[in-house]
């Protein structure tokens, strides 16, 4: 599939306080961030990452230009060996 | 007047003010035998209430002597059925919750504590009702840890010492700040065994080269039936048994989300390998320590990958629904939260005052997963009836919600 033309950046906020933490060159991370696939399957370009964390877990929701939401990633903090 | 609020600490209160309690005997009149015990064990408890817990006596009120004030509390059933400090609502929810606990004395003591104090007596009506339903339920979830450091507080010195008002603000920053809200909204076990529907798997077949986000690689297609519709599931040909998923535990998943929910899942790949992006995530965040567990894309894929220790049953089925919630409501409401189609939601969170957990505070959308979670996991249990009376109008939506025909 491939790869639709990216705006350019891409937008870190932190989900409880809305904030901006970061904006990055969409170049700067890997392709499977860069881009997700929107409800039809296509892939759209990924301009807004929001966190939210609580604890041992992390949520990572991504969105598209038009605000659409893309992907909802779920993270464990790992165990301790 | 003395008040009399609640039972001794060992279940409905004998004071009650309900049906079950028998009129006061006329003034002057013998009382007989089975009466008069029943009057003295209502006393003694009554008492009894006051040296087991370490909550304010009752004051009496302006103008009544301490003689007058004692005659009151000695006079256990011929108290009046009206209280003038707490509402009759309120009174009766209060028997409710106590009725809840016939063998947790110690539940009693604290609802009973919590009743007689001056600061509660000072909240508002409808406060009275969220923290008596917050505290007073059997749940695990929310109102045993909270009826725990309800308890603490009642016995601190910071709130005995307190004058009614500054008990009521104590009480009243307790509600708001819920401090013994879990992080998360954890499944008790077997939680969903009771919701989920029954499945049947087709399969399994050999696919060559399947695109898992870990990398392309053979797998084993499974289809599992549940309610009619088949849902293609794909697992690694190599699988590490010990931290991933079986076909059997992805189809119980799937059998105990939600309908409305189920109808959004197009496939489901359980990865064999890590996700590639949580390299990139740990630099981002600056933390090495976290790995994708789940991924829920719009276009209706879920990606389950490795997990060491692997999640149990409950987690997988949890962490489903929760996930799968964020693709439901943003097909209601859109995917921003400020969308004014979030406002009946929104609505509901201050109306309720209760949360399903901490991490639920993050955004309107991250409460929406964690209380459909909470919903699904007390559907149809003995539980529903008071996770609800603690969320009426967030489960309403969710009632809604889920009856809806599911949006293509």
């Amino acid at each position: 599939m491939s790869e639709p033309k990216h705006p350019g950046t891409i937008q870190f906020i932190d989900g409880a306080t809305k904030e901006v933490t970061k904006t990055v060159d969409a170049k700067e991370v890997p392709a499977s961030i860069r881009f997700a696939k929107d409800e039809a399957g296509e892939l759209v370009p990924v301009v807004k990452v929001v966190a939210f964390q609580e604890g041992d877990r992390r949520t990572l929701r991504e969105y598209g230009p038009e605000g659409q939401f893309l992907r909802s990633t779920v993270q464990l903090r790992n165990a301790p060996r | 007047m003395t008040r009399r609020i609640g039972g001794a600490g060992t279940g409905p209160s004998p004071l009650s003010r309900s049906a079950r309690t028998p009129p006061p005997p006329p003034k002057g009149a013998p009382a007989n035998t089975a009466a008069a015990a029943s009057t003295k064990l209502r006393e003694a408890r009554y008492e009894s209430r006051f040296e087991d817990t370490d909550a304010a006596r009752p004051k009496p009120q302006a103008g009544a002597g301490k003689a007058s004030a004692k005659a009151g509390a000695k006079a256990g059933a011929a108290a009046p059925k009206e209280d003038p400090k707490l509402p009759a609502d309120v009174r009766k929810t209060l028997d409710q919750q106590l009725a809840l606990h016939p063998k947790d004395s110690a539940a009693c003591k604290t609802l009973n504590a919590l009743a007689a104090s001056p600061g509660f007596q000072g909240m508002k009506e409808a406060d009275q009702q969220k923290l008596l339903k917050y505290v007073g339920g059997t749940n695990v979830d929310l109102s045993g840890p909270a009826r725990s450091a309800l308890s603490k507080k009642l016995g601190s010195d910071t709130f005995k010492k307190a004058d009614a008002g500054k008990q009521t603000a104590q009480l009243q920053k307790f509600l708001t700040d819920q401090p013994a809200t879990p992080k998360v909204v954890a499944p008790q076990k077997d939680a969903f065994k009771d919701t989920r529907l029954p499945y049947k798997l087709h399969g399994p077949s050999n696919v060559k080269d399947i695109a898992f986000e870990s990398g392309k690689a053979d797998a084993v297609k499974y289809e599992v039936e549940v309610d009619g519709k088949k849902y293609p599931v794909y697992l690694p040909k190599k699988a590490d048994k010990a931290t991933t998923h079986s076909i059997d535990e992805v189809a119980k998943g799937l059998a105990a989300l939600p309908k409305s929910s189920r109808a959004l899942v197009k496939e489901v790949l359980v990865e064999g390998k890590p996700n590639p992006a949580d390299a990139h995530w740990a630099k981002e965040y600056n933390d090495p320590n976290f790995s994708s567990y789940m991924t829920a894309g719009a276009d209706g894929v879920i990606n389950i990958y490795p997990s060491k220790p692997k999640q149990s049953q409950d987690y997988l089925d949890g962490t489903m629904i929760h996930e799968t919630g964020h693709t439901l409501s943003i097909k209601q409401w859109g995917a921003d939260d400020s969308d004014k189609r979030w406002d009946g939601w929104k609505a509901a969170i201050k109306s309720d005052g209760i949360v399903p957990s901490k991490y639920a505070k993050a955004a309107p959308s991250e409460d929406f997963g964690e209380a459909l979670q909470l919903y699904q996991q007390v559907k149809g249990t003995p539980k529903e009836a008071e996770v609800r009376a603690m969320m009426p109008e967030r489960f309403k939506i969710i009632d809604a919600l889920l009856a809806e025909k599911p949006k293509p």
